[in-house]
C-alpha cells in the first residue's frame, strides 16, 4: 500500500480522498445514529428508576412483600394486576 | 504450559543448514541449567501470580481460568515475536538476550505482584465493592504478560543459542530428527524444572518461606544463572550479580520479613480500609488476614469478611433457632462456626456431643489467641470435640452408624467452587446418612431482607431445590440470610413461631438469653409464605458437584452487583447449553473443507492446515481438561489454592513426556497423516469416560483420591503433547521452511490453550458442569477428525467447485476469516432467537374479567389460542380475547413485536388493552399502560385504530403505531373466530385484494418480466432505456428497492406476510431467483440506485471526466464493502439495532430523507461516480457485497450474453469472479475506458 501511494497520480489522490472522505461520513453517521432511540444509559452503578417504576406498576416486579403488612391493600392490588 | 519451546526448530535449521554443531560439554550444561531454571522460574511466578488474583478478585474462580488463558496467549505472542525478531537480525547473539531476560523478569514479576495487590487502586474499584467481569478479564490480561511474554521469549532463545554452541561448528549435515532430538530434550528439562518448582512452591516455599523471600530465592536463582552464562559486558554481569544479592538479602534476612508485612498491610489497607490487620495467614485454602475494628474482631479470606467476633445478639438467637428446630438434639455436628461464637452458645444448651469441623489447624492456631474468653475456655469442654480436616472428606469417612440430631453447615456461602462444595445434592446425600432419623440440617445463604429480585431469587432458589431433592420436610427463615433447616421426618421442622417459641422455652437452660418472642418478629407468616412461594416457583437447577449450578449462579450475582454487562451474555449461553461452543468450530471445519476444494489446495498443504486446527484444538482441549481437573479437584478434594503448582507442574511433565517421547515416534512412523487422527480419537474416548470416573473419585478417600487427580493431571499433558511432534512434522513436510512452520505450530497450540483457559473457566465449567465440559471436548476432539481423515484421503477435485475457486483480491485469508465470523455469528443469533421463551398467551380469569367485564371463559386453539368470554347466566360468548402476539408476530415497534392483551366484544367494540411484554425501550414505554387503557371503547365498525385518530406515546411514535395494529389485527382474527365475521375484516380482506391488483405490484410484476430478454440481449442501449424505466418507476416513483435491510429482516425473521405486501415478496424473489441463475445481474440492470450512478457515470465520461485509479490500490479499496458487510452485519445482530446497516444512500434517497450525514454519504457518491465506474456500488454498498457472492453461483450463465473480458475496465477476468456487477458493457466495449478529446486511445 505504501509503495502504491507513493506512486500515485492525482486521479489516485482524488480516487482515496473520496474514499475516506465517504468512509469518515459513514462512521459519523454511524456514531451519531446507530442506536437511535437507546433512552437513558443504563449499565453499571446506574439505575433506571423511570424503567423500575413501570415494572413495578406492571406487576413484573414484586412489592407485595411490603403489602404483607397491610391485608387488603394486596387484595385489591390483585385485582388490577395479573 | 510454556508453549514457545517448539521455536527451537526453526532456530537449529536456520543457523546451521550445513554444520553439525560441536558443542563444549560446559556450554552445554549451562544452557540446559537455565532452561531448567526457567521452568523453575515460570512454574513459581504463575503460582504467584494466581495466589495474588485470587486474594483481590475475592477467591473467584473464573480469574483461574481467565489468568491460564491469558498467559498461554502472552507465550504464544511471545513465540511469534521471535520470528519478527529473527526476520529483522535482533537475534544474532541469543545467550546475550538471554542474559537479559534472565536478569528482567525476577524484577518484573516484583512489579506485577505489586500491581496485582493495588489493582483496585488502578480500576477505581472501592473496598468491598466486586470487580466487574470485564475489567476482571483485563485486569489479568494485563497482569500476565510480562513474565509470560518473557518465558515465550526465552525458551526458543535457549534452544538457538545451545545449537550456537558458542560458535563451534564441524562441517556436517544436522538431520531433521537430530533437531527433533535436541529441543525435545530441551523441553523435557524445562518440564522438569516446572516439576520441582511445584513441588518447592507448594511444599517448601510458600509455607516457611513467605511471598516476598520466595521472590528473592527466584531473584537470587535467575540472577545467579544470567551471571553464569558467558558473555556480555562487564556492566552487565554486574547487574546479575546485584540481581542475587538483593534476592539473597530478601530471602535470607530479616529485609524479607519486613517487605512481606509492609506489603501485607499495602494489600489490606486497599482490600479493607479502615481495620486494623492484626495477623496474616496463608492456608491451604486461601489467604487469611485477621483484623479488628474498635471492639470487633473480624476473619477476611480471600479479602472478603468470612465473619467476625464477638456479636453475641447474633449467635444467641441462631443458637436458639436451631436447637428450637430440633428439640432435644444430642449431638450436633458443626461446619464453621467456632470462630463466631456460635459453638460456645450452643455448648450452653444440653447436647451431649459437639463435633465441630475446622479445615485449616494452622489458621486456627493462628485465630485463637483472638478469640473471646468464652470461646476459648469453651474450647476445653468435654463435649466438644473439634476436627481438623476438609469437611466433605470429614463427611466421608464418618461411619454410617453416626446419627447427628442437629447439623449446622454455616461456614460460608456457595459463591466458590470451593465453598459450593457444602451446597449440593453429593453432601447433602452423605449428610443425610450420618443423621439420626429426626436429624435435622440448617444452613444459610445470601438472600435479601426486603427485596428479592431474579438473581437473588435463583441463587438462593438453587439450595432450596437441592435441599428439597434430598430432605422431604424443609422450613424457612427469610432475611438477610435466608436459613434453611431440613429434615428426613415429618413436622419435625416448622416455620410456626409459636411452636417454636414453645419448644425453646422447655429447652432447660439456666437462663434464655434470646427473647422468645423475637421468633415472631423473625418469622411473620406472610412474609415466610411470599419467600417461599417466590422460591418454590423458580426453576433451579439441582446443586452437584459435577455440575455446580450454584456457582454460576453466583457468578451472575457478582455480574448484576458490580454492573457487569456480561451476565445477560452468561444467561443467554446457560440457556443454549453446548451448541454454541461447537457452532464456530464447526463452521471453521465447514470452510476449511469448502476452501480446499475450491482452491484446489495441495495434498501437502492440507495437511499443514489441518494439522494447525488439530494443535489448536489439542491445545484447547489440553487446557480445558486441566481446567475442569482443577476445578472438579477444587470441589472434591477442596484446596487447589495450596496445590495448584503441584497440579500444574504434572500436566507439563505430562506435555514434555508426550512430545518427547510419544510423539516423536509416531511422527517417524510410515503414515505420520493418520497418526494425529488415531490421537484425536483417543483423546475423545477419554473425554468420554473420565466424567464417569471423577464419579467414582468421589467415594474414594482423599488420598487415593488426590493420587487419582495427580495422575489425570499428567494423562491429561501426556495425550496433548504428543500431538505436537506430530503437528509440526506435517507442517514441516509441506513447507520444508522450520522457521515459519514451528512458529505457527508453536502458537497454535499456545493459542488454543489460552481460548481452553479463557472459555473453560469463565464459561463451561459454570454452565456446563464439569461433566458438560468433557463431553464438548470429546465432540471437538470428533469433529476435528473430519479434516484430518478427509486431508489423508481428500477425494478426486471437482471441476466445478474449482471453476469457482477464481479468487478476485489479494486477501484470502482474510476473505475466509470474515466468512467464519458471519456464518458463525448467524447460526449463533439462531440459536439465540431459538432459546428466547414463548411469549405469554394463557392468562387467568381474573385477569380476563377485569379486562373484558365477561364473567366465564373458555379457552379455545384454533384457529388461533384465545378466550371466548360470556357473561354468568348466557350461553352464548359476547367477547373474545387474546394476546397480539399470536397473530401479529410481524408487526414491529422499534424492537421487535409488542404483546398486548386486547379484549374486543361481538360488537365491534375495543373492551381494553393492556400491555404483556415486548423488547422495547423501558422509559420510552413507561406509560403505556395508562395510553392503552385510553383506547378502551373505540367502535372498529367505525374504523380501525390509527394515529391520526390517536395520540402516539410520547418519543416513541414507531411503537406507538405498531402498538394500534397488532390491536387491529388481533380485533380483527379474533372477532372473526369467535363471532364469524369481523368489523375490520371486509375491509382488510378489500384491502388485500387489492394488493394484488395494485398498479404497482402489477407494474413491478411487468418490469421484472422484461428484465429476461433485456438481460439475454446484453446490447447496451436497451439496458439503458430498461435502467431509466427502473429509476423513474421503482426508484422515485415507488420507492421499492431491495436492500440490506431486507436482508437482514429476513435473517431476523422479520418479515411481512405475503398477502400483506405482495410487492415486496416479489422483488425478493427476483433477486433470489436471479442471483441463483446468473449471478448479480440485480446490481446491474434492476438496482434504481445503481441506475442512477450508471446514468451519472455516462455523464461523467461524456464530460470527459472519467478516470481510472491504479489497478492494484482499486482493487485493494473495493474490498472495503466486504468488510463494510461483514461487520455491520454482525454488529446488527449482536445489538438487535438495525440502523449499524441504515447508511446505504439508496434506503433513503427515493423517500428524499437525505440530510445530515447521510445526505454527505449521498453527495460524495454521486459525485464520485462522475469520476469513476458507479462510485458506491463499487466500493461502499454492503447489498452488492452480499449479491458479489450469488457470482460463484450463477447456475444458469448461459442465459446471458457471452462477457467479453478484455473489455472490461473494472477489472474483471473471469467467469466467476466474485466482483462482476453484470453491467454487460464489455459485451459491446460500450462506455470503455477514458473518453479523450481526440478519441485516439484507451487509457
Amino acid at each position: 500500500m505504501e509503495k502504491l501511494l507513493n506512486h500515485s497520480r492525482l486521479r489516485d489522490l482524488r480516487f482515496v480522498v473520496l474514499v475516506l472522505l465517504n468512509l469518515f461520513l459513514i462512521s459519523g453517521f454511524l456514531v451519531s445514529g446507530a442506536g437511535g432511540e437507546s433512552g437513558p444509559p443504563g449499565g453499571w452503578r446506574r439505575i433506571d428508576l423511570q424503567a423500575l417504576q413501570t415494572r413495578i406498576e406492571a406487576g413484573e416486579l414484586v412489592d407485595t412483600e411490603a403489602s404483607w403488612y397491610h391485608r387488603e391493600k394486596t387484595e385489591k392490588a390483585g385485582q388490577g394486576r395479573e | 504450559m510454556h508453549g514457545s519451546r517448539h521455536l527451537s526448530e526453526e532456530l537449529v535449521g536456520d543457523t546451521l543448514p550445513r554444520c553439525r554443531p560441536v558443542v563444549s560439554f560446559s556450554h552445554r550444561f549451562l544452557v540446559y541449567l537455565a532452561l531448567f531454571a526457567l521452568g523453575l522460574y515460570a512454574q513459581i511466578a504463575q503460582a504467584l501470580l494466581i495466589r495474588e488474583s485470587l486474594v483481590v478478585f475475592y477467591g473467584n474462580d473464573i480469574s483461574l481460568g481467565v489468568f491460564f488463558g491469558s498467559w498461554l496467549l502472552w507465550v504464544a505472542v511471545g513465540s511469534v515475536s521471535v520470528i519478527w525478531l529473527r526476520q529483522r537480525h535482533w537475534i544474532e547473539h541469543p545467550l546475550t538476550l538471554l542474559r537479559r531476560l534472565f536478569s528482567v523478569l525476577p524484577v518484573v514479576l516484583v512489579l506485577q505482584v505489586l500491581a496485582t495487590r493495588t489493582i483496585r487502586l488502578f480500576l477505581d474499584v472501592p473496598a468491598s465493592e466486586l470487580i466487574p467481569l470485564g475489567e476482571l478479564f483485563a485486569s489479568l490480561l494485563l497482569i500476565t504478560l510480562p513474565t509470560s511474554l518473557g518465558v515465550g521469549l526465552a525458551f526458543p532463545l535457549a534452544c538457538k543459542a545451545l545449537v550456537d554452541g558458542g560458535g563451534q561448528r564441524s562441517g556436517e549435515n544436522v538431520t531433521s530428527d537430530a533437531r527433533v532430538g535436541g529441543v525435545s530434550r530441551l523441553y523435557i528439562v524445562d518440564a522438569l524444572g516446572a516439576l520441582l518448582g511445584a513441588v518447592l512452591f507448594t511444599f517448601v516455599l510458600i509455607e516457611w518461606a513467605g511471598v516476598w523471600r520466595s521472590l528473592g530465592i527466584v531473584a537470587a536463582l535467575m540472577g545467579t544463572i544470567s551471571a553464569m552464562l558467558r558473555g556480555g559486558s562487564g556492566g552487565f554481569r554486574l547487574s546479575a550479580w546485584s540481581l542475587v544479592l538483593a534476592g539473597l538479602m530478601l530471602a535470607a534476612t530479616p529485609l524479607g520479613g519486613t517487605v512481606d508485612r509492609a506489603m501485607e498491610r499495602l494489600r489490606f489497607s486497599i482490600l479493607q480500609p479502615g481495620l486494623e490487620l492484626l495477623d496474616t495467614v496463608e492456608t491451604r485454602y486461601g489467604h487469611i488476614n485477621i483484623a479488628r475494628l474498635g471492639s470487633q474482631i473480624s476473619v477476611i479470606e480471600d479479602g472478603r469478611i468470612i465473619t467476625s467476633f464477638p456479636d453475641r445478639e447474633a449467635v444467641q438467637q441462631e443458637a436458639a433457632y436451631y436447637t428450637a428446630q430440633a428439640p432435644n438434639a444430642e449431638r450436633a455436628l458443626v461446619f464453621g462456626g467456632l470462630a463466631s461464637g456460635l459453638v460456645t452458645e450452643l455448648l450452653r444448651y444440653p447436647l451431649k456431643q459437639v463435633d465441630v469441623v475446622v479445615e485449616d489447624r494452622y489458621a486456627f492456631e493462628r485465630l485463637r489467641s483472638y478469640l473471646p474468653a468464652d470461646t476459648r475456655e469453651a474450647l476445653q469442654d468435654s463435649r466438644l470435640t473439634v476436627h481438623f480436616s476438609d469437611g466433605r472428606g470429614f463427611v466421608n469417612q464418618l461411619q454410617r452408624r453416626e446419627a447427628f440430631d442437629l447439623v449446622l453447615v454455616v461456614s460460608a456461602d456457595p459463591s466458590s467452587a470451593h465453598s459450593n462444595r457444602y451446597f449440593t445434592q453429593d453432601f447433602y446425600q452423605a449428610v443425610s446418612k450420618r443423621m439420626a432419623g429426626n436429624g435435622v440440617l440448617c444452613t444459610t445463604v445470601s438472600g435479601a431482607a426486603n427485596y428479592l429480585g431474579n438473581e437473588v431469587r435463583s441463587y438462593s432458589g438453587s439450595v432450596y431445590h437441592t435441599l428439597s431433592s434430598v430432605f422431604p420436610e424443609l422450613a424457612v427463615a427469610p432475611g438477610d440470610r435466608h436459613v434453611y433447616c431440613a429434615a428426613a421426618m415429618a413436622g419435625r421442622v416448622t416455620e410456626d413461631p409459636s411452636i417454636l417459641e414453645k419448644r425453646y422455652l422447655a429447652i432447660p437452660l439456666d437462663e434464655h438469653l434470646f427473647p422468645s418472642v423475637s421468633f415472631f418478629t423473625l418469622l411473620p407468616p406472610a412474609r415466610i409464605d411470599f419467600v417461599r412461594q417466590q422460591l418454590a416457583a423458580e426453576v433451579s437447577e439441582i446443586n452437584t458437584d459435577s455440575r455446580p449450578v450454584s456457582y454460576y449462579l453466583n457468578m451472575v450475582l457478582w455480574g448484576k452487583f458490580s454492573g457487569s454487562l456480561v451476565v445477560e451474555w452468561l444467561q443467554t449461553l446457560h440457556k443454549l447449553g453446548s451448541l454454541p461452543y461447537l457452532v464456530p468450530l464447526a463452521v471453521f471445519v465447514v470452510l476449511l473443507l469448502l476452501k480446499s476444494a475450491l482452491e484446489k489446495t495441495a495434498p501437502a498443504r492440507l495437511r499443514r492446515q489441518v494439522a494447525t486446527l488439530s494443535l489448536v484444538v489439542l491445545g484447547m482441549i489440553a487446557m480445558a481438561m486441566q481446567l475442569a481437573l482443577l476445578l472438579s479437584y477444587q470441589a472434591q478434594v477442596g484446596f487447589v489454592f495450596s496445590r495448584i503448582a503441584l497440579l500444574n507442574g504434572l500436566f507439563m511433565t505430562g506435555l514434555a513426556l508426550g512430545a518427547g517421547l510419544l510423539g516423536q515416534r509416531l511422527a517417524g512412523s510410515r503414515r505420520p497423516g493418520l497418526a494425529p487422527a488415531l490421537l484425536l480419537a483417543l483423546v475423545a474416548v477419554i473425554l468420554l469416560a473420565i466424567p464417569a470416573l471423577l464419579e467414582w473419585l468421589g467415594q474414594l478417600q482423599q488420598v487415593p483420591r488426590e493420587a487419582w487427580y495427580l495422575a489425570l493431571c499428567l494423562l491429561a499433558g501426556l495425550l496433548t503433547g504428543t500431538g505436537f511432534p506430530l503437528g509440526f512434522r506435517q507442517a514441516q513436510t509441506d513447507t520444508g521452511e522450520v522457521l515459519h512452520s514451528s512458529g505457527v505450530i508453536a502458537a497454535a497450540d499456545d493459542l488454543g490453550g489460552a481460548l481452553g483457559g479463557l472459555v473453560t473457566g469463565a464459561l463451561l465449567v459454570p454452565l456446563l458442569g464439569t461433566q458438560g465440559t468433557f463431553y464438548l471436548l470429546a465432540l471437538s476432539a470428533g469433529l476435528v477428525l473430519v479434516p484430518v481423515l478427509y486431508a489423508e484421503y481428500a477425494p478426486e477435485p471437482i471441476a466445478a467447485l474449482q471453476l469457482r475457486g477464481h479468487r478476485t483480491f489479494p486477501w484470502g485469508g482474510l476473505s475466509w476469516a470474515l466468512l467464519f465470523v458471519v456464518c458463525s455469528s448467524f447460526i449463533l443469533l439462531i440459536l439465540v432467537q431459538g432459546a428466547q421463551p414463548e411469549p405469554r398467551t394463557r392468562f387467568s380469569d381474573a385477569t380476563l374479567a377485569q379486562l373484558s367485564g365477561s364473567q366465564r371463559f373458555e379457552p379455545c386453539e384454533k384457529p388461533v389460542p384465545c378466550y371466548l368470554g360470556r357473561a354468568a347466566d348466557s350461553s352464548a360468548a359476547d367477547t373474545v380475547s387474546l394476546a397480539t402476539i399470536t397473530v401479529a408476530r410481524d408487526i414491529r415497534g422499534y424492537a421487535g413485536p409488542l404483546n398486548l392483551l386486547v379484549a374486543v366484544d361481538s360488537g365491534g367494540i375495543l373492551r381494553g388493552v393492556r400491555y404483556l411484554e415486548s423488547d422495547e425501550t423501558p422509559s420510552y414505554i413507561a406509560g403505556i399502560d395508562t395510553w392503552l387503557a385510553g383506547l378502551s371503547g373505540h367502535d372498529f365498525n367505525h374504523s380501525p385504530l390509527a394515529l391520526d385518530g390517536v395520540d402516539a406515546l410520547s418519543g416513541a411514535t414507531l411503537s406507538s403505531r405498531a402498538a394500534l395494529a397488532s390491536i387491529n389485527r388481533a380485533a380483527e382474527v379474533g372477532s372473526r373466530a369467535a363471532f364469524g365475521n369481523s368489523p375490520i375484516g371486509a375491509r382488510k380482506a378489500a384491502e388485500q385484494r387489492s394488493a394484488w391488483m395494485a398498479p404497482q405490484f402489477v407494474i413491478t410484476l411487468v418490469l421484472l418480466l422484461i428484465f429476461f430478454p433485456v438481460y439475454r440481449d446484453g446490447r447496451d442501449g436497451p439496458r439503458l432505456l430498461y435502467q431509466a424505466a427502473v429509476l423513474g418507476i421503482l426508484g422515485f416513483g415507488f420507492n421499492t428497492l431491495v436492500t440490506e435491510m431486507d436482508l437482514i429482516n429476513l435473517s431476523l425473521g422479520h418479515f411481512a406476510s405475503v398477502v400483506d405486501n405482495p410487492q415486496r415478496w416479489l422483488l425478493l424473489g427476483f433477486v433470489l431467483l436471479t442471483g441463483l441463475l446468473f449471478g448479480q445481474a440485480y446490481c446491474g440492470y434492476v438496482c434504481p440506485f445503481g441506475a442512477l450512478q450508471e446514468f451519472i457515470s455516462r455523464l461523467g465520461r461524456y464530460l470527459y471526466l472519467r478516470s481510472y485509479p491504479q489497478h492494484p490500490l482499486e482493487l485493494r479499496l473495493r474490498y472495503i464493502k466486504f468488510v463494510l458487510l461483514a461487520l455491520l452485519l454482525v454488529a446488527v445482530w449482536i445489538s438487535g439495532d438495525k440502523t449499524w446497516l441504515a447508511f446505504n444512500p439508496m434506503q433513503h434517497l427515493f423517500a428524499g430523507h437525505v440530510g445530515g450525514w447521510l445526505g454527505g454519504i449521498t453527495v460524495v457518491s454521486l459525485v464520485g461516480s462522475l469520476f469513476y465506474y458507479r462510485f458506491w456500488c463499487r466500493y461502499f454498498c454492503p447489498f452488492g457485497a452480499f449479491l458479489a457472492l450469488s457470482n460463484k453461483l450463477a447456475l444458469w450463465k448461459s442465459f446471458g450474453p457471452t462477457r467479453r473480458y478484455e473489455h472490461c475496465d473494472i477489472g474483471v477476468h473471469n467467469d466467476y469472479d466474485v466482483d462482476c456487477i453484470h453491467c454487460h458493457r464489455c459485451v459491446t466495449a460500450a462506455d470503455f475506458g477514458v473518453r479523450h478529446r481526440q478519441e485516439r486511445k484507451l487509457d
